[in-house]
This record gives structure tokens, C-alpha cells and sequence, in this order.
């Protein structure tokens, strides 16, 4: 009972100034295959909303955009790139107040998507994927800051079916991002 | 200032890092057609099955085999019923079609033909060797006159109230007889509480 009330005390003091909030963030990426020659380079934008304190945790939910430009997993020659992305991500995230006007801060979390494909067996992929974030938050007033941030993102699509087998491919994702939130 | 300064690096490292290639020609082959390994597929009434592949030959040449991934079909399920990548009889005799099929598009379909069994063969026995267990060996006669053919499956051998069968296997079973009688009448049915059950009587003398 002891632990459970010191556990309690101490996620209450975790988020004693915890706060909603929202934003939007808009990035470059770059994404290699492992397993394929392939890779994508291209714009993703991404809303999301949180809660939890600038200056330590806060959990975050957010769905990207990523507008593709390759023509990686379509065979259709009818079309000249796979369609576009869309996901939804689950992050924890920790800040540092270390006294230096910007907070940084590290983000992990796993999402999952899926991207509009054009062959003959198959209409669209999902996709799962884990990320870590590095990045600040530099405050412009009580409400606003902005984020900037770098992430790493590793991703899996569900497999390619070619009727005799089902193949999956892998590839890592290094983003830039920017984007600004506010706290209510 | 020195943390804003590290990280901008970063951020414009990996802005530049961003844009990279961009593939613009897909690399993974897409499926040109499906089709049955066997053309033209035959199956013995009392084999246990016979197992069956496809092959995937994809637009850029290259083939796969499988026997999984596709969806088997039989047009009659009185003359054979399909699993993932074999067929078993289910009728003494007859024809129907298999079809496997991913989706509608892809789709490939063989005749097959079930083989009649005409006769069952036993090696002898004595049947005033009264308490004593005996082997019998046996084989089958198909349509074509193929002879000798082990009987894997599909059907349960009996015997007369005079005698009694044990140890059936593919090829041979064990009997006793147990009263004095001038002769033991065997029965063989194929497929066995079907509709298309069949009976092959034999009488030792």
C-alpha cells in the first residue's frame, strides 16, 4: 500500500504542471531500404496532441503526412509514384530544464501506417514502425514554443504478395523537423 | 547558446541528409501469371493423396514454387476434395476439374482423373489352421490395368463372424480364424459411409 501511495505521489509530481497540448510540425525526410536498393526522399507534415510538462514528461499522439515521390512498391505503369503516407504514432517524451533557455528533449515511441500502393494484388501496405527523437523546445512565450527536432525511424511494411511468398521490407528513416505548440 | 548551436548543425546535417535519391523505378517484380505444375492430374482411389505444386513466373522472368498461398477448389467434391497442396479421392473413379486461384485475377485450372479400383488381391490363407494368426497380404487392379498397387487409404477390411482381422496396414493384415467353417468371407469397403461407399468381397476357401 506504501508503494503504491509513493508511486502515486510521485507520478502526481510528474505531472503537477502537466498540460494539453497541441501541435504541428512540418519536416524533410530521408528513407533507405535494407533490403531493396531503394530509398525516399520527400516533405511529411504532422499534428499532434499531448500531455505532460514541457519541463519533464508528456506522452504525445500524433498522425503524419508524408507526400511521396518515389516509386518504390508500385508496379502499375499507369502510375509514376507510390501513393501517399499516412501513420499514427504513440511517443513518451523526457525534457531537460537545464537552465539554458532551450528545453532539450528525447521522444520514443512506435506508430503505424499505411501507404498507397498500385499493384495488381494489392491496393495499399501497412506498416509498423519505432522512433527516437532528439531534439528542443525553445519557448516564444507562455504558450507558444517551438520544436525542433531530428528523428530516427525504423520501419517495417507488411510483406509484398507475390503468391508464392510474402516479402517484407525494412528501412530507416532519418527526419528534420520544425514545428511550433501550444499549451493550453 | 553552444546546445542551440550544436543542434542547428544537426538539424541542417540532417536537412541535407533528407534529400537524397529518390527511386523512381520500382525495384520488385510484379506476378505475370500462375499455373499448375501438373497439367493433367491423376489420382488413385485409394491413395492417400497426391501432393501438388504451383509456379508463380513473375514479369521479370524468374519463378517461384509453392503450395501454399492461393486458394484450391474442386469443381465436384464427389470425385476428389482439395487441401493446401494435395488432393485425396473421394469417389471410385471419375473426372472433375482443380482450380487454384489468388484473388480473380490470377487463376489456373487442371482436369483431374480418379483412377477406379477393380480389384482387390489377397494371398492365400489356411483356414483350418484354426487359433493361428495368419498374414495377408494385398494389392489393388486399377482401371488401366496397373497392377500390384500398395492400397495406402480409403478402405476398412471385415471379416465373418468365423474370423478375426487385425493389424491392417497399406499392404497386409493379420487374421485368425476362430471356428471350424469351410470358408471366411472377407469385405473391403472403399470410402467407407459415403455415398460412394464400395464393396470388394472376397471368400477363402
Amino acid at each position: 500500500m506504501k508503494k503504491l501511495i509513493l508511486l502515486l505521489l510521485l507520478i502526481s509530481s510528474l505531472f503537477a504542471e502537466a498540460k494539453v497540448y497541441v501541435g504541428v510540425s512540418a519536416g524533410v525526410f530521408n528513407e533507405t531500404f535494407s533490403n531493396i536498393d531503394a530509398s525516399t526522399s520527400s516533405a511529411m507534415s504532422t499534428v499532434k496532441i499531448g500531455y505532460g510538462n514541457i519541463k519533464s514528461y508528456a506522452v504525445e499522439f500524433s498522425l503524419d503526412y508524408a507526400y511521396n515521390r518515389s516509386k518504390i512498391f508500385s508496379s502499375s505503369p499507369d502510375v509514376s509514384k507510390d501513393g501517399d503516407k499516412y501513420g499514427f504514432n504513440i511517443n513518451l517524451l523526457k525534457s531537460f530544464d537545464w537552465d539554458i533557455y532551450v528545453l532539450p528533449f528525447v521522444k520514443v515511441g512506435f506508430g503505424t501506417g499505411i501507404l498507397n500502393i498500385d499493384r495488381i494484388l494489392q491496393k495499399d501496405l501497412s506498416y509498423g514502425s519505432f522512433q527516437l527523437t532528439l531534439g528542443t523546445f525553445v519557448p516564444i512565450s507562455k504558450s507558444f514554443d517551438l520544436e525542433l527536432g531530428y528523428e530516427l525511424r525504423s520501419t517495417t511494411y507488411k510483406g509484398i504478395d507475390y503468391i508464392a511468398t510474402k516479402t517484407s521490407y525494412d528501412s530507416v528513416s532519418n527526419i528534420a523537423y520544425m514545428g511550433i505548440n501550444y499549451r493550453f | 547558446m553552444k546546445f542551440i548551436q550544436t543542434l542547428l548543425i544537426l538539424l541542417s546535417t540532417t536537412f541535407f541528409a533528407s534529400c537524397g535519391d529518390t527511386t523512381l523505378t520500382s525495384p520488385l517484380t510484379e506476378i505475370e501469371s500462375l499455373s499448375l505444375d501438373d497439367s493433367n492430374i491423376s489420382i488413385r482411389s485409394t491413395d492417400s493423396q497426391k501432393v501438388l505444386t504451383f509456379t508463380v513466373l513473375y514479369k521479370d522472368g524468374t519463378t517461384a514454387t509453392s503450395s501454399s498461398g492461393v486458394t484450391w477448389k474442386t469443381s465436384d467434391e464427389y470425385v476428389f476434395v482439395p487441401y493446401i497442396g494435395s488432393i485425396i479421392a473421394t469417389n471410385n473413379g471419375g473426372d472433375a476439374n482443380l482450380t487454384i486461384s489468388d484473388s480473380s485475377i490470377f487463376q489456373d485450372t487442371s482436369p483431374v482423373h480418379v483412377k477406379k479400383l477393380i480389384s482387390i488381391e489377397y494371398s492365400d490363407i489356411n483356414i483350418s489352421d484354426i487359433g493361428v494368426a495368419q498374414t495377408v497380404y494385398m494389392s489393388g487392379t486399377f482401371e488401366d490395368n496397373e497392377t500390384n498397387v500398395t492400397l495406402e487409404s480409403n478402405i476398412a477390411y471385415y471379416s465373418d463372424e468365423n474370423s478375426t482381422i487385425t493389424d491392417v496396414n497399406e499392404t497386409q493384415f493379420t487374421i485368425t480364424i476362430d471356428n471350424e467353417t469351410p470358408s471366411i468371407q472377407i469385405q473391403a469397403i472403399l470410402f467407407e459411409n459415403t455415398d460412394n461407399s464400395q464393396e470388394f468381397n472376397t471368400t477363402f476357401n
